[in-house]
């Protein structure tokens, strides 16, 4: 190493130093021994710091992978994706290859029987008639690097990795209070719907034809002026495969059997009155609203076998996702960009 | 016996008053119609469990089966290499009962070749699976075939039996935790197998099984183990109804089209006839048989002991699964693949030996392989039938995404007070049943003397078709010489539709009779009802369509060739006007024009060749109405 630089300026190396007055502390402080030593002790200390490219994982995500990851999209979806399918695919690869460098850690390209058979398969059928041994033939393909490049290993691993940390996830059985939370926290999911009960008189479109709306106007007024009951109402339409007194009927429900434009005015109608004329797949109704059930959270014990599934399948995603990001946070990430932003 | 499943649901605590169901107590439903109502449904799905199924990278579950057809999106491969789906499927509108119906075979085989930790794992028959899963799948079926165990599984089976336990396991649970046991009664489902057996190389056997609830044998049953119809009924009977508990089954066949007429067969090995034993457990057994699936309808063949031009519907160019991959195969239709000259056969069959091995229901389902449910809309979304199908690689398949022939798979119908595993479980019992290509067509079909001319026009025609007459799937009583023809009673409603896509109008309802004379049985196919002169129509070059049609159709019809003598049977069949085929939609989109080579791109060849048909008729086929005179 060149200390030169750290003699006081006016000296050489070969010239006797002129003795000057300085304190114990600044003569500790310019001596070249003191130098030494606290370059040294700066570097081994700092090495690990140094050193960290050479110990973290590394990803990198050339411009050409991101071209070969854009060609295999459109090859595969028939149309070049747009920057946000660009965007996924990335981090879909560096996904895939973060989870791959953990399995090849584990050793699983090794000892994986699968893994192993692939590539002296793959090795065989490079020259069928050599005959070495299946070893050979492995060590061979490890050598080559083929259980990097292998997209049946690739896959392989990748599986045997997402199934681990799926077990892994699965292991404890949730608690009561866990399960609570969960569907305190997905009520959306679990709400049960608001309902209607209600009758209806149907006008049929095939019967009627061109008479269907002076028809449906007519009857709207019969029922108005008369009040009768709705019992017998419902008899003065058109035969129908539909029931005419409906059971407590969510708007999805109503909507398989009378068509979405039904379900929807039957969720906006009001109560204890005829309403109407309202349109359906076959023709046009009058509908009275006997009841209605709001909307409501159920309890956990209603729902329990609903909860504790979705909550074991939420938990094994977040146990992928997590482990995933903690394998990012442990890596260097480079992605080159650089290629023609692709069409959007 | 497996007893009342699994941890999940054990703990609920269910409100009075319950109704027992297998093991397992449920809250009746809110909803219960005397008069019944219809529920629709698939009773033929695989997921990742099914060999088929996995070698095409499905990697859907039981469970996501389940999510899907309650109406959840669902992720379909291929998959990227961090798993995640390129594609993705939901419902338009969620079924309401549905049944996981993997393959009993190779259940456990599959699961090994899967586990690195169990052993046989590193057999080359599972290197093989891994490796170049099409070849497994060849010949891991054909292993099967000739009910051989691989050497993997040890001796007697038993490691690959061992291994069947935690996929039946996990079926079983998802079955459980997807049943809506609550007064809403949303969703029902059944557990289920598929036992896959075959008479030679690629003829096909296969039967669905589906239980009534939870009280289930230990294991499927597969045809390596029980490699005869025969010996699969009879250990079914002993691990299921006459095991002393609250369990059981009906079986279902499906694909007779695919089965070079060996399906259902009428002579034993040596020639002689079946025996009254075996008709009467195919009887037992066998109560509904499918109509239409991916692969195929299998009503009847155009010109096979009919003159029906409708029967030109779905059909395979093949008779076995074996047909499409060697040249030589004889691919010719044989009578006894078709559901319609089966029904006659069965009626021969029951002169013969007093029984009638073949009284069928009707149901249709999908035979999805991607575990999507219900799938079965007539789109340019079909994703492909994911098991026997068009092989899925690691990439989009370009063009269609399955063979031209294939098709989207048809519904079962159950008409049920409730939509309970009770209620729908009878309701396949007693044929109460019927079958669509896809639409949800309602459909009513009764028969009797008694029903009145004014069936049509009455508020209480349901109720007096119940009183008066038989629903579909019965028998009418025998009559004397003197009596009346009986009539019957068909209405049906034109499928309401989706908010993306409504429903077609009608065509027509027809009647199709079947029936004995001294010594050869004949059919006839009435039109009964037809829809108005100016349809809906659509155009096949641009898919585009023109409002109107009937929405539905209703009447009441009297045999005008009735003889109380003769055996006969009556099925009603509605059908709708014409739509675009899924493959049509997709040459559509592809912007494919037969007449100009070059717009004709990569994997759309089939558009234009001469067996598509570009336009399809959907449509619904009841159970039939069974008549049975006293003579027999």
């Amino acid at each position: 190493m060149d200390l030169t630089y750290l003699v006081p300026t006016g000296f050489t190396m070969t010239e006797a130093p002129r003795p000057i007055q300085r304190s114990r502390l600044q003569r500790i402080l310019r001596a070249p021994l003191f130098h030494f030593i606290f370059i040294g002790t700066c570097a081994y200390l700092l090495w690990p710091v140094w050193n960290v490219d050479e110990d973290r994982l590394s990803i990198r995500v050339t411009a050409e992978d991101v071209h070969q990851l854009e060609l295999g999209w459109t090859q595969q979806m028939g149309r070049k994706p747009t920057a946000r399918d660009r965007a996924a695919l990335i981090e879909n690869e560096i996904d895939e290859r973060l989870l791959l460098e953990e399995a090849f850690s584990r050793g699983w390209h090794r000892s994986d029987g699968i893994a192993q058979r692939r590539l002296i398969q793959n090795q065989r059928f490079l020259d069928p008639e050599d005959q070495a041994t299946d070893e050979e033939m492995l060590e061979r393909a490890y050598q080559q690097g083929m259980d990097q490049s292998d997209v049946v290993v690739r896959r392989r691993l990748l599986e045997l990795m997402r199934l681990t940390l799926a077990a892994e996830a699965r292991r404890t059985p949730p608690d009561r209070e866990a399960l609570n939370a969960y569907l305190h926290d997905h009520a959306d999911q679990f709400r049960e719907p608001e309902r209607v009960q209600l009758s209806h008189v149907f006008l049929s479109r095939d019967r009627r034809g061109l008479n269907l709306d002076t028809d449906a106007e007519a009857l709207g007024q019969r029922l108005r002026q008369t009040s009768p009951p709705v019992k017998a109402a419902v008899e003065w339409g058109d035969p129908l495969l539909v029931r005419s007194r409906l059971p407590l009927w969510s708007e999805d429900r109503l909507a398989r059997e009378l068509g979405t434009s039904f379900a929807r005015s039957a969720m906006e109608a009001p109560g204890q009155q005829w309403f109407g004329p309202v349109d359906s797949a076959y023709g046009k109704h009058w509908i009275f609203v006997e009841s209605r059930s709001e909307a409501a959270d159920p309890e956990l014990n209603d729902v329990l076998p609903r909860v504790e599934a979705e909550f074991l399948r939420e938990r094994e995603k977040e146990a992928l996702r997590n482990h995933v990001k903690e394998l990012r946070e442990q890596s260097e990430i480079y992605v080159e960009t650089g290629l023609d932003a692709p069409a959007s | 016996m497996i007893s009342p499943t699994a941890s999940l649901g054990n703990s609920i605590e269910t409100q009075s008053p319950t109704v027992l169901e297998g093991g397992t107590p449920r809250t009746p439903c809110r909803d219960s119609d005397p008069l019944r109502q219809p529920f629709f449904g698939d009773l033929h799905v695989h997921t990742a469990f099914s060999l088929d199924a996995s070698t095409m990278d499905t990697r859907n579950r039981p469970a996501d089966a389940y999510r899907f057809a309650k109406g959840e999106a669902l992720g379909l491969q291929p998959y990227a290499e961090d798993g995640r789906p390129m594609r993705s499927a939901q419902l338009g509108r969620p079924l309401d009962f549905a049944a996981v119906t993997d393959h009993a075979e190779l259940l456990g085989e599959t699961y090994i070749c899967q586990a690195p930790d169990l052993q046989g794992y590193d057999s080359w028959v599972c290197q093989v699976y891994r490796r170049w899963p099409r070849a497994a799948f060849f010949w891991m079926n054909f292993q099967a075939s000739r009910a051989t165990r691989h050497n993997f599984c040890g001796e007697n089976g038993r490691r690959c039996l061992e291994a069947a336990r935690p996929p039946w396991r996990e079926i079983i649970e998802a079955a459980e935790a997807a049943y809506d046991r609550s007064e809403d009664c949303a969703f029902t489902t059944f557990i289920g197998y598929e036992w896959t057996g075959a008479a030679g190389p690629g003829n096909n056997f296969h039967r669905n099984v589906i239980f009534e609830n939870d009280l289930v044998p230990d294991l499927p049953l597969s045809f390596i183990d029980q490699p005869d119809l025969e010996s699969f009924w009879k250990q079914l009977g002993a691990e299921c109804e006459d095991a002393g508990e609250a369990c059981d089954v009906v079986v279902i066949p499906h694909n007779s089209n695919l089965s070079a007429g060996k399906m259902f067969r009428t002579q034993q090995e040596d020639g002689k006839p079946i025996s009254r034993d075996e008709a009467e457990a195919r009887k037992r057994y066998e109560v509904l048989v499918e109509m239409i699936q991916h692969k195929g309808e299998s009503e009847c063949f155009p010109g096979l002991g009919n003159s029906d031009e409708l029967c030109a519907f779905e059909k395979l160019s093949t008779n076995s699964f074996t047909g499409r991959y060697f040249w030589a195969s004889d691919t010719q239709p044989k009578g006894r693949q078709f559901v319609r000259n089966l029904l006659r056969e069965g009626m021969a069959q029951e002169k013969q030996i007093g029984v009638n091995p073949f009284q069928f229901g009707f149901i249709g389902s999908t035979d999805t392989h991607l575990g999507t449910p219900g799938l079965v809309a007539e789109t340019a979304d079909f994703p492909g039938h994911g098991g026997a199908g068009k092989p899925a690689g690691d990439a989009l398949p370009t063009g269609l995404p399955d063979f031209v022939e294939f098709n989207p798979g048809g519904l079962a119908v159950l008409w049920a007070e409730e939509n309970s595993r009770r209620a729908l479980f009878a309701a396949m019992k007693r044929r109460e049943a019927y079958a669509t290509s896809g639409p949800r067509m309602v459909v009513r079909f009764f028969g009797g003397e008694g029903l009145p001319l004014d069936y049509c026009n009455r508020p209480d025609a349901v109720a007096t078709g119940y009183a008066e007459g038989v629903p579909m799937g019965g028998t009418l009583p025998a009559s004397g010489p003197d009596s009346t023809p009986p009539r019957f009673a068909i209405s049906v409603l034109a499928d309401p539709g989706t908010a993306g896509q409504s429903g077609n109008t009608l065509d027509r309802v027809q009647i199709i009779k079947g029936w004995t004379t001294q010594d050869s049985t004949q059919e006839k196919v009435y039109d009964v009802a037809t829809g108005t002169p100016l349809p809906a129509s659509v155009d096949p070059i641009t898919c585009e369509t023109v409002a109107g049609g009937t929405q539905s159709l209703c009447a009441v019809w009297e045999d005008p060739d009735w003889e109380p003598t003769q055996s006969a049977f009556y099925y009603a069949r509605a059908l709708e006007n014409p739509s675009c085929r899924w493959s049509q939609r997709l040459c559509v989109q592809a912007r494919v024009q037969c007449e100009n080579p070059e717009t004709i791109s990569e994997g759309f060849e089939p558009c234009c060749s001469e067996s598509h048909r570009p336009l399809i008729q959907e449509r619904a086929w009841t159970s039939p109405i069974w008549y049975q005179p006293d003579s027999l």
